[in-house]
Protein backbone atom coordinates (compact mmCIF):
# COMPACT_ATOMS: atom_id res chain seq x y z
CA UNK A 1 0.00 0.00 0.00
CA UNK A 2 1.32 3.39 -0.94
CA UNK A 3 0.68 6.04 1.61
CA UNK A 4 0.96 9.64 0.69
CA UNK A 5 3.75 11.11 2.72
CA UNK A 6 2.85 14.30 4.45
CA UNK A 7 5.55 16.43 5.88
CA UNK A 8 4.86 16.77 9.58
CA UNK A 9 6.32 19.73 11.34
CA UNK A 10 6.64 19.96 15.08
CA UNK A 11 6.47 23.44 16.49
CA UNK A 12 7.07 24.59 20.04
CA UNK A 13 4.36 27.05 21.02
CA UNK A 14 4.44 27.55 24.82
CA UNK A 15 1.43 29.84 25.08
CA UNK A 16 -0.95 30.12 28.00
CA UNK A 17 -4.58 29.35 27.22
CA UNK A 18 -5.68 32.16 29.53
CA UNK A 19 -3.22 34.67 28.06
CA UNK A 20 -5.77 36.38 25.80
CA UNK A 21 -8.23 36.73 28.68
CA UNK A 22 -5.55 38.10 30.98
CA UNK A 23 -4.41 40.72 28.48
CA UNK A 24 -7.98 41.86 27.86
CA UNK A 25 -8.63 41.97 31.61
CA UNK A 26 -5.56 44.21 32.08
CA UNK A 27 -6.82 46.48 29.31
CA UNK A 28 -10.26 46.78 30.93
CA UNK A 29 -8.72 47.45 34.37
CA UNK A 30 -6.46 50.19 33.02
CA UNK A 31 -9.18 51.88 30.96
CA UNK A 32 -11.60 51.85 33.90
CA UNK A 33 -9.00 53.44 36.18
CA UNK A 34 -8.37 56.14 33.58
CA UNK A 35 -12.12 56.81 33.43
CA UNK A 36 -12.35 56.98 37.22
CA UNK A 37 -14.45 53.81 37.30
CA UNK A 38 -13.87 51.40 40.18
CA UNK A 39 -14.83 47.97 38.86
CA UNK A 40 -16.21 45.48 41.37
CA UNK A 41 -16.85 41.81 40.58
CA UNK A 42 -19.39 40.09 42.84
CA UNK A 43 -19.06 36.31 42.86
CA UNK A 44 -21.08 33.74 44.81
CA UNK A 45 -23.46 30.82 44.64
CA UNK A 46 -26.99 31.48 43.36
CA UNK A 47 -29.23 32.96 46.04
CA UNK A 48 -26.52 34.28 48.34
CA UNK A 49 -27.85 37.84 48.09
CA UNK A 50 -25.88 39.63 45.35
CA UNK A 51 -28.87 41.48 43.89
CA UNK A 52 -30.35 42.39 47.26
CA UNK A 53 -26.98 43.75 48.38
CA UNK A 54 -26.83 45.85 45.20
CA UNK A 55 -30.28 47.24 45.99
CA UNK A 56 -29.01 48.34 49.41
CA UNK A 57 -25.87 49.82 47.82
CA UNK A 58 -28.03 51.71 45.31
CA UNK A 59 -30.05 53.21 48.18
CA UNK A 60 -27.01 54.15 50.23
CA UNK A 61 -24.72 55.43 47.49
CA UNK A 62 -27.15 57.92 45.91
CA UNK A 63 -24.45 60.59 45.99
CA UNK A 64 -22.13 58.44 43.85
CA UNK A 65 -22.75 57.69 40.19
CA UNK A 66 -22.99 53.91 39.95
CA UNK A 67 -23.99 51.33 37.35
CA UNK A 68 -24.63 47.61 37.53
CA UNK A 69 -24.01 44.81 35.06
CA UNK A 70 -26.18 41.78 35.88
CA UNK A 71 -25.18 38.44 34.39
CA UNK A 72 -27.52 35.49 34.35
CA UNK A 73 -28.03 32.47 32.18
CA UNK A 74 -31.63 33.56 31.51
CA UNK A 75 -34.06 36.45 32.25
CA UNK A 76 -33.65 40.15 33.00
CA UNK A 77 -35.23 39.95 36.45
CA UNK A 78 -32.15 41.34 38.18
CA UNK A 79 -31.89 44.34 35.86
CA UNK A 80 -35.51 45.21 36.61
CA UNK A 81 -34.86 45.10 40.34
CA UNK A 82 -31.84 47.41 40.07
CA UNK A 83 -33.55 49.86 37.71
CA UNK A 84 -36.39 50.28 40.22
CA UNK A 85 -33.76 51.84 42.48
CA UNK A 86 -33.01 54.45 39.83
CA UNK A 87 -29.64 52.97 38.90
CA UNK A 88 -28.41 52.25 35.40
CA UNK A 89 -28.38 48.47 34.88
CA UNK A 90 -27.37 46.30 31.96
CA UNK A 91 -28.48 42.69 31.77
CA UNK A 92 -26.26 40.08 30.17
CA UNK A 93 -27.97 36.81 29.34
CA UNK A 94 -25.27 34.25 28.75
CA UNK A 95 -27.59 31.47 27.50
CA UNK A 96 -25.83 28.65 29.26
CA UNK A 97 -22.30 30.01 29.72
CA UNK A 98 -21.39 29.43 33.36
CA UNK A 99 -19.06 32.41 33.85
CA UNK A 100 -18.07 35.80 32.46
CA UNK A 101 -14.84 36.44 30.58
CA UNK A 102 -12.93 39.65 29.97
CA UNK A 103 -14.00 39.99 26.33
CA UNK A 104 -17.67 40.23 27.40
CA UNK A 105 -16.88 42.99 29.90
CA UNK A 106 -14.70 44.82 27.39
CA UNK A 107 -17.67 45.01 25.02
CA UNK A 108 -20.31 45.96 27.55
CA UNK A 109 -18.13 48.62 29.23
CA UNK A 110 -18.23 50.62 25.98
CA UNK A 111 -21.78 51.57 26.97
CA UNK A 112 -20.55 52.98 30.28
CA UNK A 113 -17.32 54.80 29.45
CA UNK A 114 -17.32 58.57 29.27
CA UNK A 115 -20.46 59.04 31.35
CA UNK A 116 -18.94 59.87 34.70
CA UNK A 117 -19.61 56.58 36.46
CA UNK A 118 -17.50 56.13 39.59
CA UNK A 119 -18.43 52.56 40.46
CA UNK A 120 -19.52 49.70 38.21
CA UNK A 121 -20.67 46.53 39.95
CA UNK A 122 -20.63 43.31 37.97
CA UNK A 123 -22.99 40.69 39.31
CA UNK A 124 -21.30 37.55 38.02
CA UNK A 125 -23.22 34.37 37.28
CA UNK A 126 -24.21 32.49 40.44
CA UNK A 127 -21.56 29.77 40.57
CA UNK A 128 -18.73 29.37 43.04
CA UNK A 129 -16.37 27.60 40.64
CA UNK A 130 -15.95 28.83 37.06
CA UNK A 131 -16.27 32.62 37.61
CA UNK A 132 -13.35 32.46 40.02
CA UNK A 133 -11.05 31.15 37.26
CA UNK A 134 -11.48 34.23 35.07
CA UNK A 135 -10.07 37.69 35.66
CA UNK A 136 -12.57 40.06 34.04
CA UNK A 137 -10.62 43.24 34.67
CA UNK A 138 -12.06 44.05 38.09
CA UNK A 139 -10.25 46.16 40.68
CA UNK A 140 -11.96 44.36 43.54
CA UNK A 141 -13.34 40.84 43.75
CA UNK A 142 -16.01 40.45 46.39
CA UNK A 143 -17.11 36.97 47.41
CA UNK A 144 -20.50 36.51 49.08
CA UNK A 145 -21.20 33.48 51.25
CA UNK A 146 -24.62 33.33 52.88
CA UNK A 147 -25.32 31.72 56.25
CA UNK A 148 -27.77 29.09 54.84
CA UNK A 149 -25.02 27.75 52.56
CA UNK A 150 -23.27 26.23 55.56
CA UNK A 151 -20.04 26.85 57.44
CA UNK A 152 -17.98 24.20 55.61
CA UNK A 153 -17.60 26.05 52.32
CA UNK A 154 -14.17 27.75 52.34
CA UNK A 155 -12.20 24.53 52.02
CA UNK A 156 -14.64 23.12 49.47
CA UNK A 157 -14.20 26.10 47.13
CA UNK A 158 -10.65 27.26 47.90
CA UNK A 159 -10.07 29.18 44.67
CA UNK A 160 -13.05 31.45 45.35
CA UNK A 161 -11.52 32.42 48.70
CA UNK A 162 -7.95 32.66 47.40
CA UNK A 163 -8.79 34.99 44.52
CA UNK A 164 -11.15 37.37 46.36
CA UNK A 165 -10.19 40.58 48.16
CA UNK A 166 -13.31 40.74 50.30
CA UNK A 167 -15.54 38.10 51.87
CA UNK A 168 -19.06 39.13 52.79
CA UNK A 169 -20.81 36.69 55.10
CA UNK A 170 -24.39 37.54 54.15
CA UNK A 171 -27.82 36.98 55.73
CA UNK A 172 -26.19 37.33 59.14
CA UNK A 173 -29.70 37.91 60.56
CA UNK A 174 -30.34 34.15 60.08
CA UNK A 175 -27.48 33.21 62.37
CA UNK A 176 -29.78 32.87 65.38
CA UNK A 177 -31.94 30.27 63.60
CA UNK A 178 -29.24 27.97 62.26
CA UNK A 179 -26.36 25.92 63.56
CA UNK A 180 -23.46 27.81 62.10
CA UNK A 181 -19.90 28.20 63.28
CA UNK A 182 -18.97 31.64 62.00
CA UNK A 183 -15.51 31.53 63.57
CA UNK A 184 -14.77 28.38 61.58
CA UNK A 185 -15.64 30.19 58.34
CA UNK A 186 -13.47 33.18 59.21
CA UNK A 187 -10.56 30.99 60.26
CA UNK A 188 -10.71 28.77 57.19
CA UNK A 189 -11.11 31.74 54.86
CA UNK A 190 -8.07 33.44 56.40
CA UNK A 191 -6.04 30.24 56.23
CA UNK A 192 -6.68 30.14 52.47
CA UNK A 193 -6.13 33.86 52.00
CA UNK A 194 -4.50 35.80 54.86
CA UNK A 195 -5.22 39.10 53.04
CA UNK A 196 -8.99 38.65 52.67
CA UNK A 197 -11.09 41.33 54.40
CA UNK A 198 -14.21 39.92 56.06
CA UNK A 199 -17.51 41.72 56.71
CA UNK A 200 -20.65 40.25 58.24
CA UNK A 201 -23.70 41.80 56.68
CA UNK A 202 -27.47 41.61 56.45
CA UNK A 203 -29.27 43.27 53.57
CA UNK A 204 -32.48 42.83 55.55
CA UNK A 205 -31.47 44.64 58.75
CA UNK A 206 -28.71 46.73 57.19
CA UNK A 207 -26.04 45.38 59.55
CA UNK A 208 -22.52 45.80 58.19
CA UNK A 209 -23.53 47.45 54.91
CA UNK A 210 -22.17 50.89 55.78
CA UNK A 211 -18.85 49.39 56.87
CA UNK A 212 -18.59 47.58 53.54
CA UNK A 213 -19.43 50.76 51.61
CA UNK A 214 -16.72 52.65 53.53
CA UNK A 215 -14.29 49.90 52.54
CA UNK A 216 -15.36 50.25 48.89
CA UNK A 217 -14.81 54.00 48.95
CA UNK A 218 -11.36 53.64 50.51
CA UNK A 219 -10.42 50.93 48.04
CA UNK A 220 -11.50 53.19 45.17
CA UNK A 221 -9.42 56.04 46.56
CA UNK A 222 -6.35 53.80 46.82
CA UNK A 223 -6.93 52.47 43.31
CA UNK A 224 -7.24 55.93 41.74
CA UNK A 225 -4.26 57.50 43.51
CA UNK B 1 -17.66 23.37 32.42
CA UNK B 2 -15.25 26.17 31.74
CA UNK B 3 -13.08 23.60 29.92
CA UNK B 4 -15.00 24.46 26.76
CA UNK B 5 -13.83 28.09 27.03
CA UNK B 6 -10.25 26.87 27.37
CA UNK B 7 -10.64 24.67 24.29
CA UNK B 8 -12.07 27.62 22.36
CA UNK B 9 -8.96 29.59 23.30
CA UNK B 10 -6.76 26.63 22.32
CA UNK B 11 -8.37 26.66 18.87
CA UNK B 12 -7.78 30.34 18.39
CA UNK B 13 -4.07 29.94 19.25
CA UNK B 14 -3.76 26.83 17.04
CA UNK B 15 -5.39 28.60 14.12
CA UNK B 16 -2.85 31.41 14.37
CA UNK B 17 0.08 28.99 14.59
CA UNK B 18 -1.09 26.83 11.66
CA UNK B 19 -1.51 29.90 9.46
CA UNK B 20 1.82 31.34 10.54
CA UNK B 21 3.59 28.15 9.43
CA UNK B 22 1.66 27.83 6.17
CA UNK B 23 0.13 24.49 7.12
CA UNK B 24 -3.42 23.17 7.10
CA UNK B 25 -4.04 20.58 9.74
CA UNK B 26 -3.11 19.75 13.31
CA UNK B 27 -2.17 16.13 13.99
CA UNK B 28 -0.94 16.24 17.55
CA UNK B 29 -1.28 18.66 20.45
CA UNK B 30 0.62 18.72 23.67
CA UNK B 31 -0.86 20.58 26.62
CA UNK B 32 0.74 21.09 29.98
CA UNK B 33 -1.85 21.45 32.73
CA UNK B 34 -0.99 22.34 36.29
CA UNK B 35 -2.13 19.92 38.95
CA UNK B 36 -4.21 22.74 40.50
CA UNK B 37 -5.15 24.62 37.33
CA UNK B 38 -8.84 23.88 37.87
CA UNK B 39 -9.09 22.14 34.48
CA UNK B 40 -9.91 18.44 34.44
CA UNK B 41 -7.90 16.54 31.78
CA UNK B 42 -10.78 14.16 30.94
CA UNK B 43 -13.17 17.09 30.44
CA UNK B 44 -10.56 18.87 28.35
CA UNK B 45 -10.34 15.83 26.10
CA UNK B 46 -14.11 15.53 25.82
CA UNK B 47 -14.51 19.23 25.11
CA UNK B 48 -11.74 18.98 22.51
CA UNK B 49 -13.43 16.05 20.73
CA UNK B 50 -16.71 17.89 20.60
CA UNK B 51 -15.18 21.19 19.47
CA UNK B 52 -12.88 19.70 16.83
CA UNK B 53 -15.59 18.11 14.66
CA UNK B 54 -15.33 19.44 11.09
CA UNK B 55 -12.32 21.57 11.92
CA UNK B 56 -8.63 21.57 10.98
CA UNK B 57 -7.91 19.61 14.16
CA UNK B 58 -10.49 16.84 13.82
CA UNK B 59 -8.91 13.51 14.72
CA UNK B 60 -5.82 15.10 16.24
CA UNK B 61 -4.25 13.43 19.23
CA UNK B 62 -4.45 15.52 22.39
CA UNK B 63 -1.76 14.74 24.91
CA UNK B 64 -2.15 16.23 28.37
CA UNK B 65 0.82 16.35 30.68
CA UNK B 66 0.17 17.17 34.33
CA UNK B 67 2.58 19.65 35.87
CA UNK B 68 3.06 18.80 39.56
CA UNK B 69 2.41 21.60 42.00
CA UNK B 70 5.02 23.34 44.10
CA UNK B 71 4.11 25.67 46.96
CA UNK B 72 6.02 28.01 49.25
CA UNK B 73 5.02 28.59 52.86
CA UNK B 74 3.96 32.22 53.52
CA UNK B 75 5.52 32.05 56.96
CA UNK B 76 8.57 29.78 57.11
CA UNK B 77 9.29 30.14 53.37
CA UNK B 78 10.09 26.48 52.70
CA UNK B 79 9.21 24.95 49.34
CA UNK B 80 7.03 21.86 49.39
CA UNK B 81 4.81 19.58 47.32
CA UNK B 82 1.26 20.37 48.47
CA UNK B 83 -0.89 17.32 49.15
CA UNK B 84 -4.15 19.13 48.42
CA UNK B 85 -5.45 22.49 47.31
CA UNK B 86 -5.17 23.99 50.79
CA UNK B 87 -1.36 24.28 50.36
CA UNK B 88 -0.73 23.76 54.07
CA UNK B 89 2.92 23.87 55.04
CA UNK B 90 4.18 20.47 56.22
CA UNK B 91 6.44 22.16 58.77
CA UNK B 92 4.29 24.84 60.44
CA UNK B 93 0.83 23.83 59.18
CA UNK B 94 0.02 27.33 58.03
CA UNK B 95 -1.01 28.53 54.59
CA UNK B 96 1.33 28.53 51.61
CA UNK B 97 1.02 29.99 48.15
CA UNK B 98 1.32 28.11 44.93
CA UNK B 99 4.44 28.72 42.83
CA UNK B 100 3.89 26.14 40.13
CA UNK B 101 0.93 23.99 39.15
CA UNK B 102 -1.78 26.37 37.95
CA UNK B 103 -0.60 26.73 34.37
CA UNK B 104 -2.59 25.88 31.24
CA UNK B 105 -0.01 25.84 28.48
CA UNK B 106 -0.09 24.81 24.86
CA UNK B 107 3.42 23.35 24.64
CA UNK B 108 3.72 22.10 21.09
CA UNK B 109 1.89 21.14 17.93
CA UNK B 110 2.50 18.76 15.09
CA UNK B 111 1.11 20.25 11.93
CA UNK B 112 0.88 19.11 8.33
Amino acid sequence: MIKKMEETKKIIVTRNLLEANRLLAEKVRKRCAEEGIFLVNLVSSPGSGKTTLLERIAERMKDEKIAVINADIETDRDRQRIEKKGVKAIQLETKGECHLEAFVIEQVMNELYGKGYRYVFIENIGNLICPTEFDIGEHLRVLLLSIPEGDDKPRKYPLAFRTSHVLLITKIDLLKFLQYDIERVEKEALSLNPEIKIFKISSLTGEGIDEFITHLKNARKRCMS
Amino acid sequence: MHELSLIRELFSIMEEEVKKHGKERVKRIKLKIGEFSGAVPEYMKEAFQFYSINTFAEGAELEVEIEPAIAVCNFCKITFRPSDILFLCPRCGRSGRIEKGTELILESLEIV
